[in-house]
């Protein structure tokens, strides 16, 4: 190894080798006076543009950028306005931090609403729920979501520096793949709040959407993204500095539903800009057209494929829609896709509880093209236990032939595993004591606890992290980076799980339910296998008492794995494992 | 504004030379690296009263350089590749020693992968303490600390070292 002198003297000497002409210390000059005097206008002349002009990135000339470093200061020369974006391309963001995008890309608000086969810029803002949709292998998504968006959290972890714009840190960080064979990479500028990742199966296109980033001169702001109901959204768009006004256009959605802005979301505007809310008319209902007359296949297909899935769907019927309510509930937000809720009067019961009227959420597009002309309509309809067919489900059009199949699909009783050997008394108290320590992780706690000397932790059928036993005082060696686990992102303790659910539920008679052995995520009939390294050690799965009833996307199960009786060491924890339900 | 003009001029010439080599010695050719140099010395002067106002104007200096050619080098990804390398021989011709000091010393630096490369330029040629370095790279002193073990131990296994007579 070389010394630190040695070091030093080695790069001094191969340094000093390099001739180099006189420092262009004027040119410097000159180009600083005009950067910054370019800086200095944006501020005085765009502040007294009491413009009402509506910017977007094909009223722009283009204007090839300038690929050499110097030109990366901004090019823009027009005093007052922003940035020329690039030939092709149009400016999108949140805040005042933009990127281009070719002018055909689409503006989604919501993922899920997304067509399958179009690029397009997704503003999901809503993304609490977990998006079932896949897309083909061509389609590039840029996502914009706020920093404090639990959605940003993986990203804001990954990036690091990587530019600054007047004084503004831009960071950069690759993301893990969603989709095989694409590039996943994006940037946080904390200071506008925002994060926006490209999703590509072609880096170019990740490399020229991310390297064109910039800041929008103080004078512009882009559309905010909002989701609230119409009078908020003025007040969130009156808070960017831009009016509002509100046009109405018949549609199937209830009266006051957003249906767009012009400009769509996130385009550049001058402050002080007029943005067009359209939103839902006040209509009569009018003449409602056959539908779903014809024979179509599965509305709603998602991870399971009709007909293979449909056995394992805990609820299925035969039932006839008598009310459809399109828009959201109150408390709830608007957007497009807007959330449904459908209720009908029940034919036949083929799986799950018996009940003469069925309340079901779903979304608008995965109804026919008018909502409301749903009602009256007798279908088939399959899905979990919440009822939920925005997690997942089937619905198709009645058919005598099609309910036979299904009669005959759900008749066999569903066939479980074994039953799962009880829970001993031990093994509660046991369970007790972890739950004990989960909420005040001490000494005195862990020494109720009998760990292995080395604990090992894991998500599902995987470790991810080995302790030994002073480290299990800690309570952030128990976190876990979930790196997209059953679709999640950011981190997950068992410990933070359990203490949780007490505090959630602090009156709750019967916290968790307790069961031994290998255990079924939420309503899947698959079973979670052992990490390899616990197999064949006695399984212990702690799962919340309330969540089963409530959501599979609350489900979760703590395992404890423990020395089976009679082995040595009997009854020692060897591992705890954390499960969640994936869509 | 004549004040922040001279003293530009004065840093502008007093570290003209340092920042080119060091961009040279992280891996860019000459061209690069004086259009990288230009470009994070027009940067500070637009924010001169931060780079002043700095608890260590140098390292922030160094951070803008360091930042402007991440950006480059992510940009080759996809972008025009630059040619590789040609090493500049005038006026070393005849002078086999130095040349091959530099060639040396720059093939075995860019056998790096260039987060340990940019510890070790930063730290031995432009003589940034840990703790700078830290502050510039963005990573923790810890990190600086080992990167600059495991640069050393392999700069050690790649340079050729009984070409360099003085080691």
């Amino acid at each position: 190894m070389l010394d630190h002198n040695q070091a030093r003297e080695l790069l001094g000497k191969a340094a000093a080798e390099i001739d180099l002409d006189p420092p262009p210390a004027a040119t410097l000059l000159k180009l600083g006076r005009e950067a910054t005097k370019r800086r200095r206008i944006f501020r005085t002349v765009a502040a007294t543009v009491a413009g009402a002009t509506v910017i977007t990135g094909v009223a722009f000339a283009a204007n090839s950028p300038d690929r050499s470093p110097v030109a990366q200061i901004p090019e823009t020369t027009i005093p007052g306005q922003p940035p020329v974006a690039p030939p092709g391309t149009r400016w999108v963001g949140m805040g005042r931090a933009v990127v281009a995008v070719p002018s055909d890309w689409a503006t989604d608000d919501v993922q899920c609403g997304l067509n399958d086969d179009k690029s397009s810029v997704v503003f999901d803002a809503r993304g609490e729920r977990v998006c079932l949709k896949t897309f083909a292998e061509d389609v590039s998504l840029l996502h914009i979501v706020p920093t404090s968006s639990w959605r940003a959290e993986s990203l804001i972890a990954a990036a690091e520096p990587y530019d600054d714009i007047e004084g503004v840190e831009i960071r950069r960080g690759e993301l893990e793949p969603t989709r095989k064979s694409a590039f996943n990479e994006g940037l946080v500028v904390a200071s506008e709040g925002v994060a926006m990742w490209v999703d590509s199966a072609d880096r170019s296109v990740v490399s020229e959407i991310l390297d064109s980033v910039t800041l929008l001169p103080e004078s512009y702001v882009t559309v905010p993204v909002t989701y609230a109901p119409t009078r908020e959204v003025e007040a969130n768009m009156l808070e960017a500095g831009l009016q509002v006004t509100v046009v109405e256009r018949d549609s199937a959605l209830s009266p006051g539903t957003l249906l767009e802005t012009r400009p769509s979301l996130g385009s550049v505007v001058a402050i002080g800009s007029t943005v067009t809310l359209v939103v839902s008319a006040d209509a009569e209902a009018s003449e409602w057209p056959e539908v779903w007359t014809e024979k179509s296949g599965a509305a709603i297909e998602c991870v399971y494929a009709y007909p293979d899935g449909l056995a394992e769907q805990p609820n299925a019927f035969d039932a006839t829609v008598t009310g459809v309510r399109v828009g959201a509930d109150e408390g709830e937000t608007e957007a497009s896709p807007t959330p449904a809720t459908l209720e009908l009067t029940v034919n036949e019961v083929f799986a799950g509880p018996e009940r003469s009227t069925i309340t079901m959420h779903t979304w608008t597009f995965m109804l026919p093209a008018d909502p409301e002309a749903a009602v009256g309509a007798r279908i088939l309809a399959a899905a979990g236990e919440t009822l939920d067919l925005m997690s997942c489900g089937f619905t198709r059009q009645y058919s005598a032939a099609d309910a036979a199949d299904w009669r005959e699909t759900f008749a066999p009783p569903v066939k479980g595993p074994p039953p799962l050997p009880p829970v001993s008394p031990e093994e509660r108290q046991l369970v007790d004591a972890f739950v004990d320590f989960a909420l005040s992780p001490g000494t005195a706690s862990l020494s109720e606890l009998p760990f292995a000397s080395i604990v090992h932790l894991g998500l599902g059928d995987r470790l991810r992290a080995s302790l030994a036993t002073d480290a299990l005082l800690d309570p952030a060696q128990w976190q876990l980076p979930l790196r997209g686990f059953r679709a999640a992102m950011g981190r997950a303790s068992a410990l933070e799980l359990l203490a949780g659910e007490v505090r959630d539920h602090p009156s709750s008679g019967k916290l968790f339910r307790l069961s031994a052995g290998p255990h079924r995520p939420c309503v899947s009939s698959l079973i979670t296998a052992a990490p390899s390294k616990l197999e064949g050690l006695r399984q212990i799965s702690i799962q919340p008492g309330s969540a089963a009833t409530e959501s599979c996307l609350q489900w979760w199960s703590v395992d404890l794995f423990l020395d089976a009786k009679g082995s040595p060491g009997a009854g020692s924890i060897r591992g705890v494992t954390i499960d969640s339900w994936e869509p | 504004m004549v004040e922040v003009d001279q003293d530009y001029s004065t840093y502008v010439h007093a570290r003209w030379a340092g920042l080119v080599r060091s961009a040279m010695l992280l891996g860019c050719s000459r061209q690069e690296a004086e259009d990288w140099t230009q470009t994070a010395l027009v940067r500070c002067y637009t924010s001169w009263p931060k780079v002043i106002a700095a608890a260590d104007p140098e390292a922030y200096v160094y951070r803008v350089l360091v930042n402007c050619l991440a950006k480059s080098r992510k940009r080759r990804w996809w972008g025009e590749l630059p040619t590789a390398e040609v090493l500049d021989r005038r006026g070393s011709l005849d002078d086999s020693d130095a040349a091959s000091m530099r060639m040396t010393v720059s093939s075995a630096l860019a056998r790096l992968s260039e987060r340990r490369r940019a510890v070790v330029v930063l730290r031995f040629y432009a003589d940034f303490s840990e703790a700078q370095v830290a502050q510039i790279l963005d990573i923790p002193v810890g990190t600086v600390k080992s990167r600059t073990s495991r640069a050393l131990d392999e700069l050690a296994e790649f340079l050729d070292l009984t070409e360099l007579r003085d080691f």
